[in-house]
């Protein structure tokens, strides 16, 4: 499947995968109101990790047997067979945050803004999700990974 | 065909019948629960009862349970024996069901201390949907509750029952709250979030006494502690324990210590007989040998693993350890292995505290075999993977207290191996 490869050599620590992910799942698709005027405030479900000189977007990966599915108390993270791709499910959601405890990737955002976690979607209405779009160094590459 | 039975309804049914499906599209399913309510996720039954979650949300595996996975759910119906030589189970109908391959997944159920005045209207385990609607009829009389215990199951119902707006006191006999799972320091940070939200503790006491109501005396109108102190309330939550519901498994002469004891396969002293989940008592990957852990995760990941097993697979249970995460009061905080063994000196122990938040680490042989974090939570997985794969962290352990702690932090072998495993 098609899968987003983050390329820790050619990634810069720019931020702005974190930019156009924000952008991209705000209501207004307007930069200027998306980080100023938007109550709550759209956040972004990449982030930047960074341990100098080393930085990686680091994001849901859609892992094929996800960590997050098999610990969700609720169901609210299931994975979808058909796309492979991992859904969460807010209206299930209680925020217990077990998906947090479990993700290897450190990759759900939490925040005291939203109640429940936030996760990479695919960018579903995007051809090419958002983050690899903008990415100005091609740090993060939409490819189609073989499953083994 | 194979024909698969399933006793309990709950998250290891549900992974027994994504592991079985995994292998065997065709064998039948048969799951038995006394419960009668389609499965559910037992953690939220504390949204559920102040309104959080409703009904519809509050389902559990209604995609195992789909039509195209054939899964016969028996509900409202107990086992209450197995023949192993015929491999029949009797139900208390009477009816007999026969079984090829048999996957004990029954749970728990709340361990209740004996006190004078538990049979008096008001006095409620926090469990099940039976449990709920119970409280349900009891809350609009209520003002007051007390709940005893103060561990998981009773800061949940104490949260709850302080949504609904009901004074709560939580009576806790050890020294602070949730302490299987947080030290003094972390729990701490909860329990003032506990205050806040109008929840009182009372700790190093015990409930003696059920009191009846003046002019009813049927009725729950309060409780006397270890100390002779009295505490009025109107409704009793006892959430003090659980204990692994063995009977069954006991009466057909499997091997049981505290749970039932299962192999590495998650198979029972007896083939083709598997148990998981809360019931089960399975390889411990911190302390090498066996133990119960009353976790819904574990109990998921236990189902899969005997379920694959029964339907043909050979995987083994990579082993559990104590986790949860918590979201108490509007403070999050996630807990996992082992938690405060600081007597002994074949550990080291990391923290770092900051207003309000908190972060341990647990060393033993350069491996993390335990950690908690309360408010800034958002590295826990990587900390956890670090756990679950007993990685060595001796070259950088000191980066796990780093506050902005990140993928990055972790060496290359590291995040190579986990963007490997992710994708496999």
């Amino acid at each position: 499947m098609k899968r987003i490869v983050p390329h820790e050599d050619l990634c810069m620590g720019c931020t702005l995968c974190q930019v156009h992910c924000t952008l991209a799942h705000s209501r207004t698709k307007d930069l200027v109101k998306a980080y100023r005027r938007e109550t709550p405030r759209t956040l972004p479900r990449i982030k930047p990790a960074i341990d100098k000189p080393l930085s990686i977007g680091i994001q849901c990966h859609h892992c094929s047997d996800p960590p997050c599915v098999a610990a969700c108390l609720t169901g609210a993270m299931s994975l979808d067979q058909e796309s492979g791709k991992v859904v969460h499910d807010i209206e299930k959601c209680i925020a217990c945050w077990t998906c947090v405890m479990v993700c290897p990737f450190g990759a759900l955002t939490v925040s005291d803004e939203q109640k429940t976690p936030l996760k990479c979607d695919f960018c579903p209405d995007l051809e090419v999700p958002a983050c690899v779009a903008n990415c100005p160094n091609e740090a993060l590459t939409l490819e189609e990974v073989a499953d083994q | 065909m194979t024909h698969y039975t399933i006793i309990g309804g709950s998250a290891g049914a549900v992974g027994g019948v994504e592991g079985i499906r995994k292998h065997d599209p065709a064998g039948t399913i048969t799951v038995v629960s006394d419960e009668t309510a389609l499965p559910y996720s037992r953690p939220a039954i504390g949204e559920s009862l102040d309104g959080r979650v409703d009904s519809e949300s509050l389902r559990f595996g209604s995609q195992v349970f789909r039509e195209e996975n054939s899964v016969q759910l028996l509900l409202g119906r107990k086992a209450v024996s197995i023949d192993l030589q015929k491999r029949v189970i009797r139900l208390d109908n009477g009816q007999d069901l026969s079984f090829d391959r048999l996957l004990l997944a029954t749970g728990a159920k709340p361990f209740v201390p004996k006190m004078e005045g538990m049979d008096r209207v008001g006095f409620c385990t926090f469990m099940n949907l039976g449990d709920i609607d119970e409280i349900r009829q009891a809350v609009p009389l209520a003002r007051r509750a007390v709940v005893i215990g103060g561990g998981l199951i009773g800061v949940e119902a104490a949260e709850a029952l302080a949504n609904l707006g009901l004074a709560v006191t939580i009576v806790e006999l050890r020294g602070w709250l949730l302490n299987l799972l947080l030290d003094r320091e972390a729990a701490r940070i909860i329990e003032a979030a506990a205050r806040v939200r109008g929840a009182e503790l009372v700790t190093g006491q015990s409930v003696k006494t059920v009191l009846g109501r003046e002019g009813n005396d049927r009725r729950i109108g309060g409780v006397i502690l270890s100390s002779g102190a009295r505490v009025e309330c109107d409704l009793v939550i006892s959430a003090v324990g659980v204990t692994p519901r063995t009977e069954l498994a006991s009466q057909a002469g499997l091997d049981i210590n505290r749970g039932i004891l299962v192999d590495r396969h998650m198979q029972t002293s007896v083939p083709e007989i598997y148990a998981c989940g809360d019931v089960a008592e399975a390889y411990d990957l911190i302390g090498g040998d066996r133990r119960t852990f009353a976790t819904w995760p574990l109990a998921r990941i236990g189902g899969r693993i005997a379920g694959e097993n029964m339907a043909g697979g050979h995987i083994e249970y990579p082993g559990g350890f104590a986790m949860s995460a918590l979201r108490y009061f509007g403070v999050p905080a996630v807990s996992a292995g082992l938690d405060a063994p600081e007597t002994s000196g074949d550990f080291e122990v990391m923290r770092t505290q900051a207003k309000g938040s908190y972060r341990k680490i647990v060393l033993r042989d350069s491996r993390v075999v335990g950690f908690t974090l309360v408010r800034n939570i958002e590295c826990a997985g990587l900390i956890h993977n670090l756990l679950r794969t007993q990685a060595d962290v001796s070259s950088f352990k000191e980066k796990l207290l780093s506050p902005d702690l990140s993928f990055a932090h972790l060496p290359e072998n590291v995040r190579r191996r986990t963007i490997m495993e992710a994708w496999a």
